[in-house]
């Protein structure tokens, strides 16, 4: 046992001094290994929680949660990362592919129709965007927009979705260069990107995963959502 | 009831903005949640205020949400227990206690349960675990974990010097990590 295990632990615990926990913070931004050492304690020290022992919450509770969430309230956006507000919600139905905006939003409509668009707006772990990804009809074009600066040398991005079918993980891309702007795809990546739940952008060897399965280190993540052109 | 493969499934809806599935997760959980946050706050008022940043950050992060990692629950008590340190961390530092005597707490009203859960094979191990551990190191981690005791504060109600609970705490994680592999292996 190492004394990152007592760390994790008494993170987990609860009994770290402010200076102690704000490091501990610093270090689960960036340190997958010491995340899963976290996650390790989380997961244990669950085994306190009777999960029969709840306590009914005020009735007014979740409608001041559902006025957080809810991407048209004031409150929302006070609270929503930077790129959600109530002004692109509506922005993004006249949104063309032919030019960027400087920002994204998210629109979820369960009607399919004949040219439909997916967008996914990639963000690391404190939530700010790295890749934003979009298709435009099929023509099998990803656009790609980057925060990412750049890739550490001798090591490569790969870009991979996670079906909405099956939750199988399977390679979008391997990316050399951040700042690629535009990725040709075949008919199989094609069909991954319209069947995809979710993408992650990870961080691999030069060449990208050998073993065909993302590493831990994740940069960036982001719900695929679809867009559609009859939006009111 | 719902159980947790229903959980991760509202999930996945609400990483997708399905505010109907948000819903049905709050119901589901917010009194077991309630119930967590309320014996390290005391106070339903400021219990709410932390389940409203717990839920929001739920909601905005279950798109990074991994069942591989953590089951759902384990995830959703470990933002709302991280929370309500912070606000009691916060509350300590402005000298405004949260710690009220027995009589003061609000304990809030029982709810029937709605989510059928039981421990998996590693926490019920872990359960076993446990009592490799003196009673008053056990004691000390129950009351850290559940009711957000500080080093101090155990320091206070065992009568002990700070050091010897960081010693109790450092050998605990120790007599815990070897018998979860003795049991287990290891994981990494």
């Amino acid at each position: 046992m190492n004394t990152d295990d007592s760390v994790a632990f008494e993170y987990v615990l609860g009994t770290l001094n402010p200076s102690e926990k704000q490091e501990v913070s610093r270090r689960l931004i960036s340190d997958p290994d010491f995340q899963k050492q976290v996650a390790y304690w989380e997961q244990y020290l669950f085994t306190f929680i009777d999960t029969e022992d709840q306590k009914a919450v005020p009735e007014n509770l979740w409608s001041k949660i559902e006025a957080n969430i809810q991407p048209n309230t004031a409150k929302a956006s006070a609270t929503l990362p930077w790129w959600r507000t109530p002004a692109l919600a509506w922005g993004v139905v006249a949104f063309t592919l032919f030019g960027w905006l400087s920002s994204l939003f998210i629109i979820v409509n369960e009607q399919s129709g004949p040219a439909v668009d997916y967008v996914a707006v990639l963000q690391n772990n404190q939530g700010k965007p790295q890749l934003t990804a979009m298709t435009q009809g099929d023509d099998r074009l990803m656009w790609l927009q980057w925060e990412l600066k750049e890739i550490p040398k001798k090591q490569s991005l790969q870009l991979w979705a996670i079906s909405r079918s099956d939750q199988q993980t399977r390679s979008i891309a391997v990316i050399n260069q951040s700042g690629v702007a535009q990725l040709k795809l075949s008919d199989a990546e094609w069909r991954l990107i319209k069947d995809a739940d979710s993408l992650i952008l990870t961080l691999e060897d030069e060449g990208g995963s050998v073993i065909d399965e993302p590493s831990e280190r994740v940069i960036a993540t982001g719900v695929c959502v679809r867009l559609t052109n009859n939006q009111s | 009831m719902v159980n947790q493969e229903e959980l991760i499934n509202l999930i996945a809806r609400c990483a997708l903005k399905d505010s109907k599935a948000m819903k049905k997760l709050f119901e589901s959980t917010a009194p077991l949640l309630n119930s967590v946050v309320l014996k390290i706050v005391h106070r339903q008022e400021v219990s709410s205020d932390v389940l409203q940043e717990a839920y929001l950050q739920i909601w905005q992060n279950a798109g990074q949400y991994q069942p591989a990692i953590a089951s759902p629950l384990t995830w959703m008590v470990s933002i709302a227990r991280y929370r309500a340190l912070d606000k009691l961390d916060a509350e300590r530092r402005h000298s405004s206690h949260l710690e009220l005597n027995e009589s003061e707490q609000e304990l809030g009203s029982t709810a029937s349960p709605l989510l059928s859960i039981e421990l998996d094979e590693k926490q019920k191990a872990f359960e076993l675990c446990l009592e490799e551990l003196s009673d008053k190191v056990k004691n000390a981690i129950r009351l850290a974990y559940l009711h957000g005791y500080s080093r101090e504060m155990l320091s206070e109600m065992f009568d002990t010097p700070l050091n010897t609970i960081k010693s109790w705490l450092k050998r605990g994680v120790e007599v815990l990590k070897l018998c979860i592999e003795r049991k287990h292996g290891h994981e990494h």
